[in-house]
């Protein structure tokens, strides 16, 4: 068992996950005060099409708004919109696994059923044309992505919890006459801690991702400046075939750059407590 | 001929588990097999028999080391195993020397028929010809159907995959045979069975058997010569009948008297051996028994053994000292 | 040997399945207030024939009959065939739209689909032998990197390399206007000209993660009893890593695949988009943007009961390729 710092600093202890860690404080320092620190408004327009210089560091889009200051505006969006999807999905999954997981039976039963289901069915097809009846604001996007995320991520929960339970110290506990809820509350709470983890920053990575990617297609709110609306633009008004890169790469990469510091730092997790048999 | 079909000379085999743990599981161990005979390695889990199986094989690879001599005399030429190119280590293998492995239970290719997987064996060996009569022979041979041929390994019980593995082993028509507890997974009754395949094959097929078990029992029933392990070295090797009722080195009484107390279940002095082996991973200065050894004295500690290979040795500063009836503390506990 | 019982399951939940996206598909329209559709539909196409508009109004439920007797409709059409009339190529029908462009996604995606595998088993088995080696540490960590690049970028990114600043490929478009399409040879390389760029796009960002998974299964095959046997057999290195480490290696990563497919439809839906390649990803983002919603509702329903058949036949072949699976 330990406890929140001991494994805070366990996972600071692994360069991996500490290399992930480092990104995300990264981007979430940008998310945070990318909106006090952009050099202009990011609706501002200047000249269009310019490529970087020392006024614009990363160049003018095609209605030449500062892509600097649309990248770091669009960081903070991207993220809350990839943590509020990350936070829902990881606290309903969790709940609904654990209990379903620790006390079975018919809810646990029908549960998995819609799983299953859910499982079997594309997801990008389902995004789409559910992002293409609602209306399309950012918190839409993020219903829609943790409606779809959440039943995952509790079946990953459940089949822990499943196997925790034959595990003597929950055993222990269940004969000495502890409650359920306080079973699950205490013991089996703290060992779910590294999956619970390394699950949120995937779904939150995840998140990210299909944000973009949903955006890209014309889904969602376009209005709104985050990585997904910049791509879109880009590949709708020919940053192609301007060959404006000072455009297309920033949130590519910023993308690109949050989906290895996932990776890597789900390696360094699988490292730390893997080994351990309390492992994720 | 040479009497003598395998010879090991200066023996090291070193696992190195992790970087920082090096488990030294043969420590220079020498041991001559002669031509014909069935010797039965006996010692408790963990002393190093499997390794020195798979030495022979030359099958301890890297990151573990293997150091030493392994000379073979097999009856068309002499080979030195540590020597041999990737090629000749291959003909070899299984041609010369084969193995029935102690972990039957994933020893075949999941994905594979068990016909196939005795074609293999023959294509690698350049036996080109009547794959189906030999397969029935030597499935026959180790007391199983021909329909076993079409089956897939998840398909047989324990007891078949270890003759299926069996059969393997004699398909290529090996010299010597390594038996690695090939009993230990089954029943009383189909381990009976395999003896007494295993004595009758000998016979048949003039083979030599290394024998590896546990169970000293097991081992007088069916071995020439018995070799006791502890701690990555022979302590006491001698015929059987010596080992079984003259035996000399304290641990091989211990042993024995397991064996007889498991049998006969009456009141002994002594009826599981107490205490545990020593820690591979760090240097064993003098004799390695000493902690568990009911007459040790100081000069044990400073003993250091040098068998020469002979037929026979026992490795103790005073063999057969030991008299069970009068120690009054078998176990070895600390006094 | 695959059982009647697992067919059973296995198609059970693939009806099921379809019959769930069937249902998201009838209700969407219906239940959602101030339905895009009916406004898109009474104010951009008020000349559509009296006859077609109430053709769309009975689709969009704006009939007065009840739900029941609408879906009994709904399905009727459906078996017939009939997913409605598409706003932006009016007046060709959904399914004929479809039946255009679906082809197109097929080839790409059969293409890039057995492309990535091959290359994602045979680099991965490659990268097993080599573990721990300081080649392979630098190659898988630049898999890790390519597997975390969304498709779209990596798309735009190619695209801007080799069609735009080394004009090698073509910037868009399936095949050239001009050639006359047939069993030519400048038809056919025409063909595979214009889906070089796209299928690189889509086999460079899905083979990695394949990779990743034979490395690491085929790493392990090290330890399994069964390769100590077949060394001790005197089996030649090239039928180990074969038949022994590779074959049974290759079932995580089949496995792997097979969980893939949905994500590499998707993602080859936005390598179309980015290279104006005219398959039912494009189409499906035309439809988005002109809010073409029958198109959108036909291509979903389309897609959905394309990828379950897809992964039915998929976990047939897997038992096949695994005898252990007895399939309960
Ligand atoms: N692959 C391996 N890696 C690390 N240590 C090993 C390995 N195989 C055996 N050992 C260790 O070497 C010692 C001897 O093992 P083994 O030869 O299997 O003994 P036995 O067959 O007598 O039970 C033991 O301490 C065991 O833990
Ligand atoms: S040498 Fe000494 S300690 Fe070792 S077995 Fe003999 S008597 Fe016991
Ligand atoms: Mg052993």
């Amino acid at each position: 068992m330990f406890s929140e710092s001991g494994i805070l600093h366990e996972i600071w202890s692994n360069g991996k996950a500490r290399f992930g860690m480092i990104v995300f404080i990264i981007f979430a320092i940008i998310g945070i005060f990318g909106h006090f620190i952009y050099p202009y408004s990011p609706k501002a327009t200047f000249v269009i099409w310019q490529p970087p210089t020392f006024a614009h560091v990363f160049g003018t889009d095609y209605e030449g708004h500062d892509v600097l200051s649309q990248f770091l505006y669009g960081t903070g969006v991207s993220l809350y919109v990839g943590a509020s999807v990350a936070l829902i999905s990881v606290a309903i999954g969790t709940m609904v696994g654990m209990l379903s997981g620790y006390y079975g039976g018919i809810v646990d039963n029908i549960f998995m059923r819609f799983v299953d289901i859910l499982l079997i069915m594309p997801t990008f097809p389902l995004l789409v044309i559910l992002a293409a009846y609602l209306p399309p604001t950012n918190n839409t996007t993020i219903l829609i992505l943790s409606l779809l995320s959440w039943p995952f991520m509790s079946r990953v929960i459940r089949s822990q919890v499943l196997t925790l339970k034959e595990r003597p110290f929950i055993k222990a506990a269940v004969i000495s006459g502890m409650k359920g809820f306080t079973i699950i509350r205490k013991e089996i709470l703290d060992h779910l801690m590294p999956l619970i983890i390394i699950n949120a920053v995937y779904l939150l990575v995840g998140a990210i991702v299909a944000q973009a990617g949903l955006a890209f297609f014309g889904l969602g709110d376009l209005t709104s400046i985050n990585w997904g609306t910049m791509l879109y633009y880009a590949q709708s008004e020919d940053a192609i075939v301007y060959a404006a890169w000072w455009w297309i790469l920033p949130p590519g990469i910023a993308i690109a750059i949050i989906g290895i510091g996932a990776n890597i730092f789900g390696n360094g997790i699988t490292e730390i407590f893997g080994k351990r048999s309390g492992g994720a | 001929m040479n009497e003598v079909l395998l010879s090991i000379r200066n023996l090291n085999a070193t696992y190195n588990a992790d970087s920082n743990r090096s488990i030294h599981a043969i420590r220079d161990l020498n041991i001559d097999v002669l031509r014909g005979e069935v010797l039965a390695l006996v010692g408790e889990s963990g002393s190093g028999k499997s390794t020195m199986g798979l030495s022979i094989l030359r099958l301890i690879e890297s990151p573990h080391e293997i150091k030493g001599n392994i000379t073979f005399n097999g009856v068309d030429e002499q080979v030195s195993v540590f020597d041999l190119d990737p090629y000749k280590i291959r003909e070899f293998r299984w041609k010369k020397v084969a193995m029935v492995f102690q972990s039957a239970m994933n020893i075949l290719n999941p994905v594979m028929r068990v016909e196939a997987q005795f074609i293999d064996t023959f294509e690698a060996h350049g036996i080109i010809d009547d794959y189906d009569k030999r397969i029935n022979h030597y499935l026959e041979l180790a007391g199983l159907g021909k329909k076993v041929r079409r089956l897939y390994p998840h398909e047989l019980s324990g007891g078949m995959k270890q003759r299926v593995n069996i059969a393997l082993a004699l398909s290529c028509e090996p010299e010597l045979l390594i038996a690695d507890e090939p009993t230990t997974a089954l029943d009383v009754v189909v381990q009976r069975e395999v003896l007494y395949e295993l004595r009758r094959l000998k016979e048949e097929l003039n083979l030599t058997i290394i024998f590896i078990t546990h169970d000293l029992g097991v081992a007088s029933s069916i071995a020439d010569r018995i070799a006791v392990f502890y701690a990555g070295r022979i302590v006491e090797i001698n015929k059987k009948d010596e080992i079984t009722n003259n035996p000399m080195h304290p641990y091989s009484k211990l042993l024995l008297s397991t064996a007889i107390t498991l049998k006969t279940d009456k009141d002994s002095v002594l009826t599981q051996l107490e205490g545990t082996p020593p820690d591979l991973s760090v240097e064993i200065k003098g004799c390695s028994f000493y902690p568990r050894c009911p007459v040790r004295e100081n000069a044990c500690k400073s003993f250091t053994p040098n068998d020469q290979a002979k037929g026979e040795w026992v490795e103790c500063i005073k063999p057969g000292a030991m008299n069970l009836k009068e120690v009054d503390n078998p176990r070895g506990e600390r006094r | 040997m695959i059982t009647r019982r697992y067919l059973m399951v296995r198609s059970a939940y693939a009806v099921a399945t379809t019959f769930v996206a069937i249902i998201i598909n009838f209700l969407l329209p219906r239940i959602i207030p101030g339905n895009p559709a009916v406004t898109i539909l009474l104010t951009n196409f008020h000349y559509l024939p009296p006859g077609k508009v109430k053709l769309l109004e009975q689709e969009f439920g704006l009939t007065n009959s009840s739900m029941l007797y609408q879906f009994e409709r709904y399905l009727v059409e459906l078996f017939h065939g009939n997913l409605g009339i598409s706003y932006y190529y009016y007046p060709e029908t959904v399914s004929q739209v479809i039946g255009t462009h679906l082809p197109w996604t097929l080839f790409l995606l059969g293409t890039s689909i057995s492309l990535s595998s091959v290359l994602g088993v045979i680099t991965g088995r490659m990268l097993g032998f080599r573990a721990g080696s300081k080649t392979e540490s630098a190659t898988s960590t630049i898999f890790i990197g390519l597997t975390s690049l969304p498709f779209f970028w990596f798309a735009i990114i190619l695209i801007l390399l080799f069609a735009v600043e080394v004009p090698l490929f073509p910037v868009g478009g399936v095949f050239y206007i001009l050639d006359t399409p047939g069993l030519n040879f400048k038809y056919i390389s025409s063909i595979a000209y214009h889906a070089a760029l796209p299928i690189l796009t889509i086999v460079a960002t899905t083979f990695p993660a394949f990779a990743l998974t034979m490395r690491n299964t085929m790493a392990n095959q090290n330890k399994e009893d069964y390769i100590l046997m077949a060394k001790a057999k005197g089996l030649p290195e090239r039928i180990i890593s074969k038949k022994y480490a590779g074959r049974n290696a290759v079932l995580p990563v089949a496995t792997h695949i097979i969980l893939a497919f949905g994500y590499i439809v998707a993602g080859a839906f936005f390598v179309e988009v980015v290279f104006s390649y005219k398959g039912i990803g494009y189409v499906l983002y035309e439809a988005v943007t002109t809010k073409d919603y029958p198109l959108i509702d036909g291509i979903f329903l389309m897609i959905t009961v394309t990828v379950i058949i897809a992964n039915f036949l998929a976990d047939l072949l897997y038992a096949v390729l695994d005898p252990r699976v007895e399939l309960r």
